[in-house]
């Protein structure tokens, strides 16, 4: 085919520009599918425009507070035998986070076998997600090498976590990552809050349970960014009712140290308010995440 | 009908274009960075598609018990030209407020006075630091870190030797004002997460 080159260099370069213009438009407005949102306590001049991006914790992250007062028990499990069972596409992304949170809680706890068969139930999940490519040969290659290892395990968890959540901004799924999140947060809090066998004052896995307050605010927030692709919305009506029994927390002033820095020259923040949890708060929170974990995985 | 052909041709492969640059993957800069012991990879981490002279915010939820230390890198077609408030959401006191670059008139940058360019260990020394970061939280908090990607500066430098007033051979910036305003241009802009548990009895 003979081009002629006026025509086509003309039409090139104006198609470019429309293209372009199209492409910038979409990014200035909104790059990563987030929201825009003006905040008026910023400092920033004028806020005309933002993207806001919720940074959350891996499973990993948060059993790393947890597990070495834990006690492994898989009856906390999801069993993996219900992930076939999983067919809207809701239903797959949050318990895709939930198993996620399932092979943290095994890997971090030394259960090999466990974590294995787990990260068996991600991969059959996986090809329903468009994520294969994670669960590639270079990863079943390393879990042969490193599964009588528990670190090695530990950072296996993490790693596949990472690349699931990499693989998906890369295909621009990002109400999928929320989803997925959303799952994981909700079945560490599940595990942790059942392994506690009594309430006490002193008990620093409630306090974290407690102190997860924070992470939930952006857990939601995050959500709320797409919450009109589908199924988010149903996502965050099932959770609500855990930002009610958060809110019955009390804040109390502690003691404040005074330093603005630690000896090792770090910044102190934080402020001097803690969030403190009674046995009835606890009760509560209980209950409720455990109700909701039984939406989750239940398949309705 | 043969403009038509041309035109759909053209259209074809401009469209592949945006296609191209939007292949840009920020979140494989993370996959090489490496933490050394005892602080370990914070998976909250983050490399974002960003845009000249838009704003952005990343929120930061923090456990008290860890200490995490935040890094940022830019991509260099922003030319460090950032700013970066560092909020804490429990006190509303701003922790940070800091360029990504001195001014070029202002020489080289010491520590705590820009968030991307390194600055020497010691006068003198050949040792270069990245800016980071250090904060303990004293209770459970969230950091706002917000980024405000400067406008594309039509001022470039270009590298040029010179003899300086010691008789010794500097390399120098000199300005250079391309014609016409600021563009749009798209970079990666990367916080970086890593902690370590709280040493005890640290504050």
């Amino acid at each position: 085919m003979k081009l002629n080159y006026k025509s086509f260099g003309l039409s090139t370069v104006l198609s470019a520009a429309v293209l372009l213009g199209f492409q910038s438009c979409n990014g200035n407005s909104n790059p990563s599918g987030g929201n825009q949102q003006s905040n008026s306590n910023s400092g920033f001049e004028e806020q005309d425009e933002l993207t806001t991006y919720y940074l959350l914790p891996s499973p990993e992250d948060i059993f790393a507070f947890s597990s070495e007062k834990l006690k492994f028990s898989s009856s906390l499990l999801n069993p993996t035998d219900k992930a076939a069972t999983y067919e809207d596409s809701k239903s797959k992304e949050t318990n895709f986070g939930v198993y996620c949170a399932d092979m943290a809680y095994c890997a971090v706890n030394g259960q090999n076998q466990e974590s294995i068969k787990y990260l068996g139930t991600l991969k059959e999940l996986s090809s329903k997600l468009g994520l294969e490519s994670v669960f590639g040969k270079e990863l079943g290659d390393r879990i042969d090498r490193y599964m009588q290892n528990k670190d090695s395990l530990k950072v296996i968890a993490n790693e596949t976590y990472l690349e699931i959540k990499k693989a998906l901004e890369i295909q621009g799924k990002n109400s999928t990552i929320a989803q997925i999140s959303a799952g994981g947060w909700l079945e560490c809090m599940y595990i942790i809050i059942n392994s506690i066998d009594s309430f006490s004052n002193s008990d620093v896995n409630i306090q974290q349970i407690a102190d997860e307050k924070n992470v939930f605010e952006s857990l939601m927030a995050y959500l709320e960014q797409f919450k009109n692709k589908p199924g988010i919305q149903e996502t965050i009506d099932q959770l609500k009712p855990l930002g009610e029994a958060y809110k019955k927390l009390s804040v109390v002033v502690v003691e404040d140290a005074g330093n603005q820095t630690t000896d090792n020259g770090a910044i102190v923040i934080g402020g001097n308010k803690k969030i403190e949890i009674s046995e009835e708060n606890f009760n509560a929170l209980k209950k409720c995440i455990t109700d909701i974990r039984q939406e989750f995985t239940s398949n309705k | 009908m043969k403009a038509l052909k041309n035109i759909i041709l053209g259209m074809a492969i401009s469209a592949m274009l945006p296609i191209a640059s939007n292949a840009q993957n920020c979140a494989d800069f993370l996959s090489y960075r490496k933490p050394v012991h005892p602080w370990r990879y914070n998976t909250a981490s983050k490399s974002a598609t960003c845009f000249s002279g838009k704003k952005y915010e990343f929120v930061l939820p923090l456990a008290k018990g860890n200490e995490y230390r935040i890094q940022f890198f830019a991509s260099p077609v922003f030319n460090d030209e950032v700013q970066v408030k560092i909020v804490d959401l429990n006190t509303n006191q701003v922790v940070i407020d800091l360029p990504g670059r001195m001014p070029e008139e202002q020489g080289e940058p010491k520590k705590g006075q820009t968030v991307l360019q390194d600055y020497r260990e010691k006068e003198g020394s050949t040792n270069l630091i990245h800016p980071f970061f250090d904060f303990a939280p004293a209770q459970p908090t969230s950091l706002k870190i917000m980024i405000e990607v400067k406008e594309h500066s039509n001022v470039t430098y270009v590298e040029q030797t010179d003899w300086d007033e010691n008789g010794e051979l500097v390399v120098k910036k000199i300005p250079v004002t391309k014609e016409g305003g600021p563009e749009t241009v798209k970079g990666c802009f990367t916080v970086y997460v890593i902690d370590k548990p709280v040493d005890g009895g640290a504050f």
